[in-house]
C-alpha cells in the first residue's frame, strides 16, 4: 500500500515541520528579546531559569491560563477565525519549503519538504495571501477603531508589497527557469560564486525589502505600531487567540529567512567545509538576527512614505530588472 | 480513493460556502464565505494536476475578494445586516432558475455528445507552467494582449469610478485648520 | 505529487485548528470570566463608554490600492509563465512581453497623474 505509506509519512512530516517551526518562532521571541536587550544595553529576561531561558515556558503558562475575553458588540465568528486564519496559513506556507538536503534514517530516505510541488514559491506567496486576511478580518470584527485601522493599513501595506515581491522574484526566475524551489537550490549547487545574489542584486535587496514589510517587521511595522494604533488589529485579541496571530508572525519570519536563503543564498548545498543542513540554519539565524538588528537601528516610517515608497520606488525599479534581466538572457 | 474522498468534501464546503454567500444577510459573513470558497475551488485544481492554475486561483481571488471588502469598508457599516430590497420577486426567481439550467445543460452537452478531452493533456516530468508558457505565447497570443488592454481598461474605469471622491476628500492638514 | 500538497495542506489546517482548542480549554485552569460589562467594552483608550460608531466608511485610497492590486497581481501572474520560458520564447516572446507591460505601464502612470496614490 504505497498510498497509506504516503499518508502515514506526509502526516508525521507535517507534525514534526508544524512542532519544530512553532518552537523555532517561540525561540525567536526570547532571542529577539535577549537582542534587542544587548543592543542597548540591558539584560533583558535573566530571572527565570539560567540567563532567563526559561523565560520562554513562563510566557507559554501564561498565554495558556489567560482568560478567553471576547469583547461585547464583536462578530463573534470572524472573530474567532480571524487568528486560526493567520497561523494556518502561515503554516500552511511552510509545506511547500524544502529545509535541508535530503538523508537516509533506518535505509529510508528521507526528503524534508511536505510536499515537493514544481510551483512551490507561488505556492508560499499564494499562502501568504491568503493571511492577510488575518488581519482584515480581525479588524473588521472586532467593532473597535483601532482595529479597524489596523486593519486597513495591513492591508493595503501587504497588497502593496505582495506587488513587490513578485515583481522581484521574476528576475531570479526567469535566470533559473523554474519555479519550484528544489530546482532552485540545485541551481546555485556550485559554491559561493554560483549564488544568485551576484547575478540578481537588485532583486535581492527589492525582496529583502519586501519581505520586511510582509512579516510587518521595524521599518514598516506600522500596523501594530502602539504609538498611533495602540495594537492595530490585535488591539481586542487577547491569551491564546493572541498568540496565534504571534506564532504567525514569528512563522512568517521564518519561511521568508528561508525563502531568501534557497532563492538568493545557495539553500542547503554545502558552503566549503560546514555541511548543508548546517549552512542552512545558519543563513536562516542570521536573517531572523539581521530582522532584530534593523528593528534596534530603524525608526519606522510614516504610512505615506511607505506608500510613496511602494508605489513610486520599488515597483518601477523591480520593473527595470525584469526588463534588463529579460534582455541580458535572450 | 483518496482522490473521490477529497473530491467529494472539497465540493460540500465549497457549495456551503457559496450557500452562506447567498443566504446570509451580514456582509462580513458573505464576504468571508466568498473568500473561502474561492481558496477551496483551488482544491479541484490540486487534484487534476493542474498546480500552476490552483495557485493561480488562490493568489488572484484573494486580492479581488480583498478589493471587494475595500470596496465594502468604503461604503457601509461592515457590521450591519442588510435588508434587501427586491421589488419583482417572480420574475428574479424564475430568470435565475432558468438561467441555472441552462448552465447545467450547456455544461452537460459535451459530455453527452463526444467525451471531454484535454487540449493539452498534463504530461508527466514536464511542469505545466512550462506548457502553459509555450502554449500562451504561441497559440493564444492575441486574447493574451487583449488581456492586457482589457486591465488597463478595468484600471481606468477603477479610478473614474471612484474621482469625484478622491478630489473630495480633504486632506488631514485642512481638517486640522477647520478649513473644510 | 500535486495531491499531496493539499493532503499536507489539510492536515496542517486540521492541526492548527485542534490546537488552539486544546489551549482554550487549558484557558479554564486561569482566572473565570466573572462577566463584567466595562471588561468587555471596546478598548478606546480608557474611555468607559464607546464613542460613536466603530465601523465608520473609510477613506477611498483603501479600495483603489486594493483595486491596483488586483490588476499588477493578475499581471505578474501572467509574467510567471513567460519567465519560465525566456529562454525558449527568445526577442519574440521579449517583445511581445514588453507590449503587455507597457500597456500596464501606461495604466501607472494614469494611476500617478489621476493621484490615486497620493497620500497627505
Amino acid at each position: 500500500m504505497i498510498e497509506t505509506a504516503l499518508i502515514i509519512e506526509t502526516v508525521v512530516k507535517a507534525v514534526v515541520v508544524l512542532s519544530v517551526v512553532a518552537a523555532m518562532g517561540a525561540f525567536a521571541t526570547f532571542i529577539e528579546r535577549k537582542v534587542l536587550a544587548f543592543m542597548q544595553r540591558r539584560l533583558g529576561p535573566m530571572h527565570v531559569g539560567p540567563y532567563g531561558l526559561l523565560q520562554l515556558a513562563a510566557d507559554g503558562i501564561k498565554l495558556f491560563t489567560k482568560e478567553d475575553i471576547i469583547p461585547q458588540n464583536t462578530i463573534k465568528p470572524i472573530f474567532i477565525i480571524a487568528p486560526v486564519v493567520a497561523a494556518a496559513s502561515a503554516f500552511v506556507a511552510v509545506a511547500a519549503v524544502p529545509y535541508f538536503p535530503e538523508f537516509t534514517v533506518f535505509g529510508y530516505t528521507v526528503h524534508p519538504i511536505i510536499s515537493d510541488i514544481n510551483v512551490g514559491l507561488l505556492f508560499v506567496m499564494g499562502a501568504a495571501s491568503v493571511g492577510m486576511y488575518g488581519p482584515l478580518l480581525a479588524g473588521l470584527s472586532s467593532a473597535n477603531k483601532w482595529s479597524l485601522i489596523g486593519g486597513a493599513r495591513a492591508v493595503i501595506q501587504l497588497l502593496s508589497f505582495e506587488v513587490v515581491s513578485g515583481l522581484s522574484i521574476l528576475g531570479p526566475v526567469m535566470m533559473m527557469g523554474t519555479l519550484s524551489l528544489i530546482d532552485m537550490n540545485d541551481y546555485q549547487i556550485g559554491g559561493v560564486s554560483h549564488w544568485l545574489i551576484w547575478k540578481q542584486p537588485l532583486a535581492f535587496v527589492l525582496f529583502a525589502i519586501a519581505g520586511f514589510a510582509e512579516t510587518n517587521r521595524t521599518p514598516f511595522d506600522l500596523i501594530e505600531f502602539e504609538a498611533e494604533v495602540v495594537s492595530g488589529y490585535a488591539t481586542e485579541y487577547s491569551g491564546m487567540r493572541w498568540g496565534l496571530f504571534f506564532i504567525g508572525e514569528y512563522a512568517n519570519m521564518i519561511t521568508i529567512s528561508v525563502l531568501v536563503s534557497i532563492i538568493f543564498l545557495g539553500g542547503y548545498n554545502d558552503l566549503w567545509f560546514i555541511p548543508g543542513a548546517l549552512a542552512m540554519l545558519l543563513k536562516v539565524s542570521l536573517w531572523i538576527f539581521l530582522f532584530l538588528w534593523v528593528r534596534a537601528a530603524w525608526p519606522h516610517i510614516r504610512p505615506d512614505q511607505l506608500m510613496w515608497f511602494c508605489w513610486k520606488v520599488l515597483m518601477p525599479l523591480s520593473l527595470i530588472n525584469v526588463l534588463i534581466t529579460g534582455i541580458v538572457l535572450v | 480513493m483518496f482522490e473521490i474522498i477529497a473530491f467529494y468534501t472539497f465540493s460540500i464546503l465549497v457549495i456551503g460556502m457559496f450557500g452562506i454567500v447567498v443566504f446570509s444577510e451580514n456582509v462580513l459573513y458573505a464576504m468571508s464565505a466568498l473568500a473561502g470558497g474561492m481558496i477551496l475551488i483551488s482544491g479541484f485544481y490540486f487534484l487534476l494536476g493542474a498546480d500552476f492554475l490552483g495557485v493561480v486561483q488562490i493568489i488572484v481571488y484573494t486580492g479581488a475578494v480583498m478589493a471587494l471588502y475595500a470596496f465594502g469598508m468604503m461604503f457601509f457599516d461592515s457590521a450591519r445586516d442588510i435588508k434587501e430590497n427586491i421589488k419583482f420577486k417572480k420574475i428574479i426567481y424564475t430568470l435565475s432558475i432558468l438561467s441555472a439550467i441552462f448552465v447545467i445543460f450547456i455544461l452537460m452537452a459535451p459530455i453527452y455528445s463526444t467525451r471531454v478531452e484535454a487540449l493539452y493533456p498534463t504530461i508527466h516530468g514536464v511542469g505545466n507552467v512550462q506548457m502553459i508558457g509555450l502554449i500562451l505565447f504561441t497559440k493564444y497570443l492575441i486574447p493574451f494582449e487583449v488581456a492586457a488592454i482589457m486591465l488597463l481598461a478595468a484600471m481606468i474605469a477603477g479610478i473614474v469610478l471612484v474621482k469625484v471622491k478622491i478630489e473630495e476628500t480633504p486632506s488631514n492638514i485642512e481638517v486640522a485648520r477647520g478649513e473644510k | 505529487m500535486s495531491s499531496q500538497v493539499f493532503l499536507a495542506s489539510s492536515i496542517i489546517v486540521v492541526l492548527v485548528i485542534a490546537i488552539p482548542i486544546l489551549f482554550l480549554a487549558t484557558g479554564k485552569l486561569g482566572p473565570k470570566n466573572k462577566k463584567q460589562k466595562e471588561k468587555n467594552i471596546s478598548y478606546e483608550s480608557g474611555v468607559t463608554k464607546s464613542i460613536g460608531n466603530s465601523n465608520n466608511p473609510f477613506s477611498v485610497k483603501f479600495y483603489l490600492v486594493a483595486l491596483l492590486f488586483v490588476l499588477f497581481d493578475v499581471e505578474i501572474i501572467f509574467m510567471f509563465p513567460w519567465a519560465v520560458d525566456v529562454r525558449e520564447l527568445g526577442w519574440f516572446g521579449i517583445v511581445e512581453m514588453f507590449t503587455f507591460m507597457a500597456l500596464l505601464l501606461a495604466g501607472l502612470i494614469y494611476v500617478y497623474k489621476a493621484k490615486a496614490l497620493t497620500w497627505q
